[in-house]
């Protein structure tokens, strides 16, 4: 699709290319600018945006081209961008207050979690929080379906190993302080549930 | 026309530009005005040539007149908050002097067979609430019937000729405050796309409701060495103007600069107004390390503010205490640099 910016003022170019990647069906657009502000203005957006197959074409000054491929890669890098979510659970009550239900709140939230649209990229679990994941845990079931749903499941060893319950792990990967704090140093962000 | 049929009506749609967004840039102004001349009077103490604030005569030893103008484009949909902004944004330049402002005269251009009548009564209630407010009287005025909807004021004030404070005597190691927070032009350009939230449209406008007089007049109590206020060149184009004069330069720490909500985000998402282009073309050879710094960063600095903050500098030792009393009034001032031996240069770090 061709979409001529030229003679719209600001910020008509970059509102217009809007409309068009919102048509689902495109595989390519061009848009034409005639201005320095224009071709920064829409190849910004157009970064934003998450595609990556850009380029600019500067017939002259008046006149240029700025081509963008649609294609399914950027479908899919938008989901995984909403799953980057990597949650921190130290405990295996929510809040504080009351114990009992500080429970309840904490099987709420994890059974809330599989009715997200994107599932959170990881959960790490540590000191009683790591009681979640062991038999008769209320919250075995949601957490094997974040599993077939994508989500790392980490579960500290050295807190397993504390509460002696390492044998009665049902579910997620025995893990070290090692790879939790890299988890946590990674790029994307970390939220911790207190 | 009742209160909802007004609301129909999205004044930004009938503007080409933005406010301060449809600023004539320095570069083609200062072409305009190049090599005309005129008889000097000694009474006239600024003049367009100093790129101050407001124009100051002095009429008697102790009484100096000062004036100024200003008018803009819609950059709020509501009239009467448009009203609101440009009287508030025509007696910034006043208050950024130390001058009291006094009387004011209207200036409109109304598109009469566009915009029903009934809106331009409600720009004129909200800039005169404003003025009511200031303790400014509105005196006259002009209007044409024109293409695009304009609206503001010339307004005239008084001040003792030893109490004029100047845009470009700080000194070297004094602190620079800034009192409102930056992104205004960004925010509008976004609401003409329909991007920004109303939340944070409703933060913006009050802010540039708000007078600069109620900083001015807790600035004035301590030794301010000089201010402005920041308005369509930017925070880089007015701070640039600030550091003529004495050799000096500045610091500027980006991330102590208040900004309004989703102002960084609307930057990445390409929403800026042309005259942010215009005011880099013009006074963005004046960041030192302009190549160096991400490209939306200098947007921010250069984003063409409307009715924006006081931009001061105060002796680091008075700086502390007139931050809090800012602070306490309920200004979002932050101290955001300081003057620094140098040429004209400023400095952006973290």
């Amino acid at each position: 699709m061709k979409l001529d910016t030229r003679g719209m003022d600001c910020p008509k170019p970059v509102i217009e290319t809007k409309k068009a990647l919102d048509n689902e069906n495109l595989s390519q657009l061009e848009i034409i600018v005639d201005n320095e502000a224009a071709k920064i203005n829409v190849s910004r957006f157009l970064n934003k945006k998450g595609f990556k197959d850009i380029s600019l074409d500067e017939k002259n000054p008046k006149e240029i081209i700025i081509k963008v491929k649609i294609s399914e890669k950027n479908e899919e890098t938008k989901t995984v961008l909403q799953g980057q979510k990597k949650i921190f659970i130290g405990n295996d009550k929510l809040g504080s207050g009351d114990d009992k239900l500080g429970k309840l709140l904490m099987k709420g939230f994890i059974y809330s979690l599989t009715e997200l649209d994107s599932p959170p990229k990881t959960l790490l679990f540590m000191n009683s929080g790591v009681k979640l994941c062991i038999e008769d845990s209320e919250s075995i079931i949601d957490l094997k379906k974040l599993i077939s749903a994508g989500t790392e499941i980490l579960v500290c060893g050295t807190c397993l190993k504390f509460f002696e319950i390492m044998d009665k792990l049902k579910v997620g990967k025995v893990s070290n302080m090692y790879d939790i704090s890299e988890k946590i140093m990674e790029k994307d962000s970390v939220f911790s549930l207190t | 026309m009742t209160k909802k049929e007004l609301d129909k009506i999205c004044l930004t749609k009938f503007t080409k530009a933005s406010g301060w967004g449809a600023k004539i840039g320095q570069d083609v102004l200062s072409k305009s005005l190049c090599g005309i001349s005129q008889p000097p009077n000694k009474n006239v103490l600024s003049d367009f040539s100093h790129s101050e604030d407001c124009s100051v005569y002095q009429l008697t030893k102790e009484i100096c007149i000062a004036q100024t103008v200003d008018f803009f484009t819609p950059i709020v949909d509501d009239p009467y908050d448009f009203g609101q902004i440009a009287a508030a944004n025509s007696l910034s330049d006043i208050y950024a002097m130390g001058a009291k402002p006094i009387t004011a005269l209207n200036i409109v251009g109304f598109p009469v067979n566009k915009i029903d009548i009934s809106y331009l009564k409600e720009i004129h209630k909200g800039g005169t609430d404003k003025l009511t407010e200031a303790g400014v009287s509105l005196s006259g005025g002009h209007s044409i019937d024109d293409v695009e909807l304009k609206f503001g004021y010339s307004i005239t004030g008084t001040i003792h000729p030893e109490k004029i404070i100047l845009n470009n005597t700080g000194k070297i190691d004094d602190v620079l405050i800034l009192t409102k927070p930056l992104g205004s032009g960004i925010i509008n350009t976004a609401l003409k796309a329909g991007m920004v939230s109303q939340k944070t449209i409703e933060i913006t406008t009050n802010s540039m409701k708000t007078l600069n007089k109620y900083a001015m007049d807790i600035a004035l109590k301590y030794n301010i060495t000089s201010a402005t206020d920041v308005t369509g060149f930017g925070l880089g184009g007015h701070l640039a103007e600030m550091l003529s004069g004495e050799e000096k330069g500045a610091i500027i720490n980006f991330s102590e600069i208040p900004l309004f909500p989703e102002t960084k985000e609307l930057v990445e998402y390409g929403l800026v107004p042309g005259g942010t282009y215009n005011n880099k073309g013009f006074s963005g050879r004046y960041i030192e390390n302009y190549s160096y710094v991400q490209p939306e960063i200098i947007d921010i600095i250069f984003d063409p503010q409307t009715s924006g903050g006081l931009l001061l500098t105060v002796n680091k030792n008075e700086a502390e205490a007139l931050l809090s009393e800012l602070r306490e009034n309920n200004i979002n001032a932050k101290i955001i640099g300081k003057l620094i031996k140098g040429k004209q240069n400023i400095i952006l770090e973290k």
